[in-house]
């Protein structure tokens, strides 16, 4: 059912392609992510985790008359927390490292002969392929986590989910022909975690990812 | 009439479950038991030599309450005032010594000896003292987890003036004499 599904929207993009008459144009793009996770309950103040994002798409064109698109793109992407060890007078930092697919349905306003302004929202699915732990300042131990070991966030120790799928809640920017600059905000639908180290999961959203990104990118 | 006396037996009956249940508000953990069934802090988090020096060295503790902590790493029994089977002790840390006040054979004793910090595990390393992981602090209160006689516990102190301290200091005797 689910491969039926797949197949049946994937035609459905080729065939809405086809009506428009328009080619779809793919792009790069790369650039900063700046990552925490929803709530902290820990007893230390966290503070965003700077990562780096890059990946690739395609611009589907949807109309003929509008300048909406349909922009599927494969990204790989970094996201985490840091937190602030204040008793310990250093810093915790936990970094994941994703396979995401994002979708975004996208409107462009055109502005003169070559600028643009893209806005639009969309889903993302993200699979965990790596993780790192780090300790500043000799910390060895933090909510019970041994970080000393630099453990695998995927492990029972910490509970991290690989799978991860949310909202892109907005995508906005600026457009000059072929180059771009993006923001994109990302909302987890659900918590990270499987465990109660970091968050006592009394909402279900707690330990979730936040990730705001800022991206260059370049459409051929 | 009837309804009265039904409404009196649910107050007396709730008054009666209050009484009992002033152990079963404390909150209750679950401790990770280690291979030499040592409890451990499940929500541990390093504190750093320097913050030790900073607000736990050089003042005086004055023991608060205690819970008990069972084999199976649940905290059990909650002690506030010193009972037949449970003597806490006092503290004085110092930069490099530690004092415990205790009392024993019915006097004032203190035991001094020199400790040493492991803030790679939070444990406190002395001869005056069994077992001692830290595993909070700040400047007005500290937990630990301790070894008193055949069981471990989780205490809470809270710091001395400075007056309680010589107190305590003049009012003791070393163990050995």
């Amino acid at each position: 059912m689910k491969v039926r599904l797949i197949l049946f929207s994937l035609l459905s993009f080729l065939a809405t392609c086809q009506i428009t008459g328009q080619q779809p144009k793919p792009f790069v793009k790369g650039g900063l992510t700046i990552g925490l996770f929803d709530g902290t309950d820990a007893s230390n103040e966290s503070a965003g985790h700077t990562g780096l994002n890059l990946g690739a798409g395609i611009q589907i064109p949807l109309s003929k008359s509008h300048p909406t698109f349909l922009e599927p793109a494969l990204v790989l992407i970094s996201k985490g927390n840091v937190y602030d060890v204040s008793k310990a007078g250093g810093r915790v930092t936990f970094n994941l490292w994703y396979f995401e697919t994002q979708l975004d349905f996208v409107y462009r306003w055109k502005i003169g002969t070559h600028w643009r302004i893209p806005i639009g929202t969309g889903l993302y699915g993200a699979y965990g392929i790596s993780s790192k732990v780090s300790a500043t300042n000799g910390i060895t131990w933090f909510q019970g986590i041994h970080v000393g070991k630099s453990p695998s966030m995927f492990d029972d120790e910490i509970g991290a989910n690989r799978w991860d799928a949310g909202w892109r809640v907005c995508t906005f920017g600026a457009e000059y022909r072929q180059f771009a600059l993006r923001c994109d905000f990302e909302i987890g639908f659900f918590s990270q975690f499987r465990n109660k180290k970091l968050y006592t999961l009394e909402k279900k959203s707690q330990g979730a990812n936040w990730a705001f990104s800022l991206n260059i990118g370049y459409s051929f | 009439m009837k309804k009265i006396y039904r409404l009196l037996a649910i107050l007396m009956f709730g008054m009666l479950t209050q009484a009992t249940t002033c152990e079963d508000d404390i909150p209750k953990q679950n401790y990770i038991m280690n291979e030499d069934k040592v409890p451990q802090e499940p929500y541990l988090t390093t504190i750093s030599s320097d913050y030790f020096q900073a607000n736990v060295a050089r003042h005086g503790w004055k023991w608060k309450g205690s819970w008990r902590i069972g084999e199976d790493g649940i905290s059990m029994r909650y002690y506030a005032t010193n009972e037949w089977d449970f003597m806490p002790n006092d503290l004085y840390f110092g930069t490099d010594s530690m004092t415990v006040f205790l009392y024993k054979q019915d006097c004032n004793l203190r035991r001094t000896d020199s400790y040493t910090y492991d803030a790679a595990n939070n444990l406190i390393k002395s001869n005056a003292i069994v077992y001692m992981q830290l595993t909070d602090a700040d400047s007005l209160n500290i937990t630990f987890i301790e070894r008193l006689g055949n069981y471990y516990y989780k205490s809470s102190y809270e710091r001395m003036l400075p007056y309680e301290v010589n107190a305590r200091w003049n009012g003791s005797k070393p163990e050995q004499q």
